[in-house]
């Protein structure tokens, strides 16, 4: 029998959860994902207390797994690029995980820090490799068929099509998880709304916006997001609007929220923040949600 | 009569209107919600059933958040947000208002109109601090009608500041200035004026107020809102004639907007008042959702399903009702 590695569908995931299995599976093991987010889930992960939602749904996602599998993924990603990193709480998860779930299988942790240098990278897969029994080799190797396989950008901003245009910016274990960003991105789409979202705006547009910023943003994340959102706010067609969805008691995001919100207020571009917590009463949001549309479609076409 | 009919079921007050096809408003009904939407409607209609006999609908519209409830109902034209409501009702009555303030019994919003299009609108978070609730239940602490509140914060004389971040924070800060010996009108007065304070800061934040400006919601009765509002802006505020009906108006005008482009309206006509509306909702276990589905009945005949996300109960609904 395979081997088999158990993998949180929350967090980072929604970013290189493709890489990962295809490198686990490359490695010849057996990957069991936690499925899509759900309200099991999230009662699960409200045993946390004091944290933000998504680290909470991360956890229930792990809890999910815990008697299923012989290893549990969840790497210390402290940082993917040079001067950055991600957030503190993707740092500490592995050790709020050991802490709350008795009985874990054996949970790979290594850590991955590409702050200083991306060679850190090869010394984590290579770890990663060892805990699960396999040589240097073999992992690097895996890993190098993998990376064929990352996560590609979507589609590319293209400018003006039918109907108004909107950014969703938002982390992306936020805004495409559908339960709780109560699958904001389908609701868009029925009423009308044609949705861009940070992942179609590529890693060289987002750094040349960035530099518009007048500051340097130390979260990786967030970096995206706020440079995403410059890059379509002022892009030769910009976006018709901006939502911009926070969980609530983010930190850094309340920071980037507003630097994207003065920006688009500048530029008469209409910018509205949605924060979302554990509620499961959509009434509210989709008021919001249609006002803004609203106030974009019965202006269209101008 | 020939008339477009404008609901608007908010958390604290039912409202329904009778619009002529020209956009005038011949009726106006305020009702309280209390807690009970399907009553609240069923009573309303049947009250402007009785006072307008001769009354043929062309047109229903709802809005408000029991809009989806109530739409299913009454069998609505149009189903329409509050804030797209109350905007297009300001339009109507003043065509040239660049601002609109609206409170209302749980939630206040602020709306930005440039030229006749909504350009930018903002509205409170999860707390329901700075609204109608919160006057009601400090009139009610002070037993004082809510009726009366406005007219005893306008004899205040003295300037007397109330804390307004939050209701409790409020609440502690003028029981103290009770204590301490001022006036009763001055309290009132000073909680206008922090009320006031904090939604300029938290709603109003970042925006242009230009005039005109139309405050309206059921707050807009309290003629101590009103001037700690123009006191704050150093510009007068227009409070509409149907001021604290503004969502209904906006509703019927809606309708008359969808019934302009649809030949029929959906209406069920009023014998739905006589009909016995029970919802009730449950824990679907099909999967991990657990979505908690609503289901209406009318007379024991299952109308309408939703809440589940996979159309397994919402797909089975729609039959003759």
């Amino acid at each position: 029998m395979l081997a088999r590695v158990g993998m949180p569908q929350g967090l980072l995931h929604y970013n290189y959860g493709i890489l990962w299995e295809r490198f686990f599976q490359e490695l010849g093991l057996e990957v069991i994902k936690s499925g899509e987010t759900t309200r099991a889930t999230l009662d699960c992960g409200s045993a946390l207390d004091e944290i933000c939602l998504p680290a909470k749904v991360y956890y229930g996602h792990a809890a999910k797994l815990n008697n299923q599998v012989d290893y549990l993924f969840a790497p210390r990603v402290i940082s993917v690029n040079k001067g950055q990193y991600t957030c503190p709480k993707i740092i500490g998860m592995p050790d709020m995980l050991r802490n709350n779930i008795s009985g874990m299988p054996p949970v790979i942790d290594v850590n991955v820090n590409l702050r200083q240098s991306s060679r850190n990278l090869y010394e984590a897969v290579a770890a990663i490799g060892k805990i699960v029994g396999k040589g240097k080799v073999a992992s690097l190797y895996a890993w190098y068929k993998a990376w064929q396989h990352r996560n590609q950008p979507i589609s590319k901003y293209s400018g003006r099509v039918d109907g108004p245009q909107v950014a969703l910016i938002g982390h992306p274990y936020l805004i495409y998880d559908r339960q709780i960003s109560m699958n904001v991105i389908e609701k868009l789409r029925h009423m009308g709304i044609n949705v861009v979202t940070p992942e179609m705006v590529n890693a060289s547009e987002v750094a040349q916006a960035s530099k518009t910023l007048g500051k340097k943003i130390f979260w990786s994340s967030s970096h995206h997001l706020a440079g995403a959102a410059i890059a379509l706010l002022t892009a030769k067609r910009p976006v018709d609007g901006v939502i911009f969805m926070t969980c609530f008691a983010c930190g850094p995001d309340a920071l980037i929220g507003e630097l994207i919100s003065q920006r688009a207020q500048s530029i008469n571009i209409p910018c509205m923040q949605l924060s979302i917590d554990e509620h499961t009463a959509e009434a509210g949001f989709i008021t919001r949600l249609e006002a803004f549309t609203d106030m974009l479609t019965r202006r269209w076409p101008l | 009569m020939n008339a477009y009919l404008g609901i608007d079921v908010g958390s604290v007050s039912t409202n329904v209107i009778v619009m002529d096809h020209l956009g005038v408003v011949s009726d106006a009904l305020y009702l309280r919600t209390q807690g009970r939407p399907i009553n609240a409607v069923q009573e309303g209609l049947k009250e402007i059933q009785q006072r307008n006999p001769e009354l043929k609908v062309l047109g229903v519209g709802t809005t408000g958040s029991g809009r989806h409830l109530t739409g299913v109902i009454v069998g609505a034209d149009s189903i329409k947000n509050e804030i797209t409501a109350h905007a297009v009702a300001a339009m109507h009555l003043v065509p040239e208002v660049q601002t609109v303030l609206e409170i209302g019994g749980q939630d206040s919003k602020i709306i930005i109109i440039r030229n006749g299009v909504v350009t930018d609108f903002a509205m409170n978070t999860v707390c329901a601090a700075g609204t109608g609730s919160f006057l009601d239940q400090q009139a009610a602490r002070l037993s004082i009608p809510i009726e009366q509140f406005g007219v005893l914060a306008l004899q205040s004389t003295a300037q007397v500041r109330i804390a307004g971040r939050c209701a409790v924070f409020a609440e502690s800060d003028m029981i103290h200035k009770q204590q301490t010996g001022h006036p009763i009108s001055d309290i009132l007065n000073g909680l206008c004026q922090a009320l006031v304070r904090n939604y300029l800061n938290n709603v109003g934040k970042g925006k242009q107020l230009n005039g005109p400006i139309l405050f309206q919601g059921g707050v807009a009765a309290n003629e101590g809102m009103k001037r700690a509002f123009e006191e704050a802006l150093g510009c007068p505020i227009i409070i509409p004639e149907h001021y604290n009906v503004m969502g209904a108006v906006g509703a019927a005008l809606l309708a008359r907007e969808t019934i302009s482009v649809k030949d029929k309206t959906a209406f069920k006509g009023f014998d739905i008042v006589n009909s016995i509306y029970s919802p009730r909702s449950f824990e679907c276990t099909g999967c991990a959702n657990m979505c908690e589905v609503i289901e209406l009945k009318k007379d024991e005949a299952v109308i309408a399903r939703w809440g589940d996300r996979c159309g397994k109960w919402s797909g089975v609904t729609h039959q003759a009702c």
